[in-house]
């Protein structure tokens, strides 16, 4: 399901730690905010990182530049993200830094939808690259 | 040492305005500073134009030899687990080069 809160697009999304088989939430789906500002793929809070123990394989770290211009690293690794509402499932790199309390879904998974944000119905529509 | 070849592209002069604003930022007068970010940024350009999307790779590597390849974590995880493995004790590259620098969207803040 994808869906505007208040204002905000957001799609609800299972994280998988492939190698360890590893679900996030382990029951039903959590929310995750459309932002199309984020370069990445998908960043999520350290404490979901560690409970898909995906902080347990070996890591990347990369700059992450902030809208106001200040500069942070993350450190991630690749993971897999489901979209049950469309029985969609990508891999991509899964990133994460101090201080981050919601998962954010960047262009780099988005750029395998067809997104469509209309404000004018509050409808966000996600359909898969045919 | 390759060898250097000269190339005159032509580029609108705000671009070249913000390119030498960039390199003087970032690397002062350092002599060649200009050619080399050209080039980085074109060999980066290429590869992503040699990966057609939908074929991204993803590799397991140990130090620099490759330990497993396939075309999604959940093959790779597959094919550690059929060479015993540990994921642990590799580091999962994909195809698609991970930029070193990204920006990180209007929510993101610092803690």
């Amino acid at each position: 399901m994808s869906a505007f809160l208040n204002l905000t697009p957001i799609v609800r999304v299972v994280l998988e730690n492939p190698f360890s088989g590893i679900l996030y939430p382990p029951d039903g789906s959590v929310v995750a905010t459309i932002d199309s500002g984020y370069e990445g793929f998908l960043t999520i809070p350290t404490s979901v990182f560690e409970q898909l123990r995906l902080d347990e394989l070996q890591q990347s770290t990369r700059t992450l530049v902030l809208a106001n211009g200040e500069i942070l690293t993350s450190k991630g690794t690749y993971a897999t993200l489901r979209l049950p509402h469309l029985s969609a499932k990508l891999d991509g790199f899964v990133e994460t830094y101090r201080g981050l309390d919601e998962i954010m879904l960047g262009v780099q998974a988005l750029s395998h939808f067809n997104a469509i944000l209309d404000y004018c119905s509050r409808r966000v529509s996600l359909r898969t690259c045919p | 040492m390759p060898r250097l070849v000269n190339l005159t592209v032509s580029m609108s002069a705000e671009t070249v305005r913000k390119l030498r604003r960039a390199i003087r930022e970032l690397c002062g007068s350092r002599r060649g500073a200009l050619s080399g970010l050209v080039e980085d940024a074109v060999l980066e350009a290429l590869e992503r134009l040699e990966t057609p999307t939908g074929m991204e790779r993803f590799r397991a590597l140990k130090g620099d030899s490759i330990v497993a390849e396939a075309d999604s974590l959940e093959q790779l995880a597959s094919r550690l687990k059929d060479l015993k493995v540990d994921s642990r004790s590799v580091r999962i590259i994909s195809s698609i080069h991970l930029t070193p620098v990204a920006r990180a969207g209007f929510r993101a803040r610092e803690a």
